[in-house]
């Protein structure tokens, strides 16, 4: 036995070499392929419309997905970088850009000009105008996110007498319903804080402040939060956690034992939760409390602005198929497509009569559903640069995390990194 | 009789080889998987050192600039901080962890296999899983350690939360891995012969002088396997810090270790060819240390090596 010790060794490191170069799934050369992520109702969507058109078409689709953010991206890149992409592409208002300045997007205008079942106008112009590059659109818009819905809990409201808050209201009184609605026990352990937001969204704090990120969102060429509007809009949201302590600091998040924001509001540890419509679905789960929904504050100076989210599809240049690709488009941000996202409340269509429609305001919690829709006026776009993704992690992210942990003032940091910034990406 | 000595000789000169043959065969599964599984992105990821390449467009040579462009980092030279801070305390107190561990190890209590199998455990558990456990322990309010802190009448410092803390916390949750190299300094223990303590022993010598004049030389060679091994992998560390803070390497990027700046840069910010040279430099830095390290290996003794 000791003897073919070794050889069977030899032989397991060859099986093992040559199972793991074999193929794991076969696409034959004429399917359309195409790749998107999202959540379980999503797929169940897609899934259904890829039938569909398959069905209609007689063309196969190989639909793969990924999860969102850095294993979406990785994924397609990977197939770029092996000269492989797919047909047709699901991006997101930002992660676009990365695409369309390499050049390997389809101009889809012809294409819309053409289009029998819908126009261009069809569409919010804003994120058909976020999409479009020297008048070419790179991408048929799917939905749009304006970030701009504060959560509340009526029942923490009705406990502590505070009347419910309206779309007139403003940071102050953010501040003042906050304070009335943040609870401590005996040992000086908060129990119940006012406000949070989803992640920090400093970037509605900075817009509705009359500040900005950079000079011009769809050709930045300074980077423009060292202005004071910006720098006082930081140091407010910094102020909410340890001036005014309505929100939870970093270390009591951390504190809160790997409890997510939402799951704060979930569980009535807070009492206005802000993020974009796309919680709807979980919230409707709720079975202990009422709850509703606001726009987000207006800043001292009555400016409303928020920041937003958006996806669609976009067609690659390399594809030999875009004629089919196109086809899939349609099914996909078409109105079928569209009408089937409103019904799971998850995102808001790109099409403004399905947005207006029934599928979307459909009668189900929240009640004022309807701001998402006056929202979308007010919305302001991430920079759009490639880099923007860095700078936010490796710049801003870091530097940040001072403020909102108290240890230094807005000011002096932005000071710190704005020049930094504006040296490392925009001094070309 | 001439016959019989011929005979010998060859099966001599066999056994060598033989001995050679089969210390080829039990080392191929990782020749071949060198071979064929990492090899060919070890060599492309030295081209693209020179390149720049954001996966989408083909890599374009830039020459040396890369390797410019990371000497004037700050965030290289941070991680690169962040790195040698958590290498030069976990290594050191790894090592003399797991010596007293397996000191205490190798005694003849009745238990002691199940001991052993305890603190060995932490070593087959999965990273992912530990560093998960190790966020609830280092939790500073609901916590296990701020709450014994707390029975000592210390207050608990924020630990993952704090830019003072973090790292430490990364050092202390590194001591739970003791338990692999306990086994092999357990092996260790268990290969000093006898017949040494028994002389030590006649000559009068205590606990503490057999362990010093016995036990450590004796111990040196796994030692000094041990030091290289671990100054390799600290500088490798990734897992821990990348489930702990969310891959941001937060807060402040006071845990933004050289791995995770790796990973960043390749596959956040898709820039592949500097996310290579990056990879290169740890390389060479490793090759720097454990080239250093046998340079000054004369404290190591060898069994059957004479004591100059």
């Amino acid at each position: 036995m000791k003897k073919y010790f070794g050889l069977i060794l030899v032989l397991f490191s060859l099986i093992f070499i040559l199972t793991a170069c074999q193929k794991g799934q076969q696409q034959s050369a004429d399917m359309l392929r195409f790749m998107y992520w999202g959540d379980v109702q999503e797929i169940e969507i897609i899934t259904n419309l890829v039938n569909q058109f398959e069905k209609d078409t007689k063309i196969k689709v190989s639909a793969e997905r990924a999860p969102s953010g850095p294993p979406y991206m990785e994924k397609v890149l990977t197939q770029f970088a092996g000269g492989n992409p797919p047909d047709v592409l699901f991006v997101e208002v930002n992660n676009f850009k990365k695409f369309a300045e390499k050049g390997v997007l389809e101009d889809l205008t012809p294409y819309l000009e053409k289009e029998t079942a819908f126009k261009k106008k069809d569409f919010y112009p804003q994120i058909i105008d976020r999409f479009t590059i020297n008048n070419s659109l790179y991408v048929l818009p799917r939905d749009i996110a304006p970030i701009c819905v504060v959560y509340y809990n009526k029942k923490l409201f009705d406990e502590a007498g505070v009347k419910y808050p309206t779309d007139d209201w403003t940071w102050a009184d953010l501040v003042k319903k906050g304070q009335k609605l943040t609870k401590k026990d005996a040992n000086g352990i908060y129990t119940q804080f006012g406000f949070v937001d989803d992640w920090p969204i400093w970037e509605s704090f900075v817009y509705s402040n009359g500040g900005s990120l950079v000079d011009n969102v769809k050709n930045p060429k300074r980077c423009t939060l060292d202005k004071k509007a910006a720098i006082d809009a930081v140091q407010f949201r910094a102020d909410l956690i340890h001036k005014y302590k309505i929100s939870p600091s970093p270390s009591q998040m951390t504190a809160m034992g790997g409890m997510g924001t939402s799951d704060m509001f979930v569980s009535g540890k807070v009492a206005m939760f802000y993020s974009g419509i796309w919680k709807t679905p979980l919230f409707r789960q709720i079975k202990d409390f009422q709850w509703d929904v606001v726009m987000f504050p207006k800043g001292p100076t009555g400016i409303r602005a928020f920041s937003t989210g958006g996806s669609g599809y976009a067609i690659t240049k390399g594809s030999k198929k875009k004629e089919a690709a196109w086809k899939l488009v349609t099914y996909l941000a078409g109105k079928q497509g569209q009408i089937e996202l409103a019904k799971t409340g998850l995102a808001q269509p790109a099409m403004i009569k399905i947005a207006e429609s029934e599928y979307f305001l459909d009668n189900k919690p929240p009640k004022h559903k309807d701001i998402v829709l006056k929202g979308v006026k007010y919305v302001v776009f991430a920079p759009l640069m490639s880099e923007w993704e860095e700078i936010n992690v490796s710049s801003i992210a870091p530097a940040f995390d001072k403020i909102w942990s108290g240890k230094e003032k807005a000011a002096k940091i932005l000071k710190e990194i704005v020049p930094e910034i504006n040296e490392s990406y925009f001094s070309k | 009789m001439a016959y019989k000595t011929k005979k010998i000789k060859k099966s001599r000169i066999k056994m060598s080889t033989h001995e050679a043959i089969w210390g080829y065969i039990f080392l191929s599964p990782w020749i071949l998987g060198m071979i064929f599984f990492t090899g060919g992105p070890i060599i492309a990821s030295l081209i693209l050192a020179f390149c720049r390449w954001d996966l989408i467009t083909p890599p374009e040579l830039v020459g040396l600039d890369n390797f410019i462009k990371i000497m004037s980092d700050p965030k290289f030279w941070k991680s690169l901080y962040n790195t040698f801070y958590y290498t030069i305390f976990a290594v050191p107190l790894g090592i003399i962890g797991s010596i007293i561990v397996a000191l205490l190890m190798n005694q003849k209590w009745r238990s002691v296999r199940l001991l052993r199998t305890i603190y060995y455990l932490p070593s087959v558990t999965a990273g992912v899983a530990s560093a998960i456990i190790w966020m609830w322990l280092f939790n500073p309010d609901f916590g296990l350690i701020n709450y014994f802190l707390g029975k000592l009448g210390i207050k608990g410092p924020l630990w993952l939360a704090s830019e003072e803390w973090s790292k430490p916390a990364l050092i202390i949750m590194s001591l739970w891995g003791v338990g692999g190299n306990m086994i092999i300094y357990l092996a260790g223990l268990q290969g000093v012969p006898s017949q040494l303590y028994e002389a030590a022993e006649i000559d009068g010598a205590n606990l503490f002088q057999k362990f010093i004049n016995v036990t450590l030389p004796m111990l040196t060679p796994v030692i000094f396997f041990n030091l290289i091994m671990s100054i390799v992998w600290s500088f490798q560390i990734f897992t821990q810090v990348y489930v702990m803070t969310q891959g941001q390497g937060g807060p402040a990027d006071s845990t933004l270790v050289l791995v995770l700046y790796i990973y960043q840069k390749a596959f956040k910010f898709h820039q592949m060819g500097y996310a290579s040279a990056l990879s290169w430099i740890l390389f060479i830095i490793i090759l720097i240390a454990t080239l250093i390290q046998f340079k000054f290996s004369k404290w190591v003794y060898y069994e059957g090596e004479l004591k100059k």
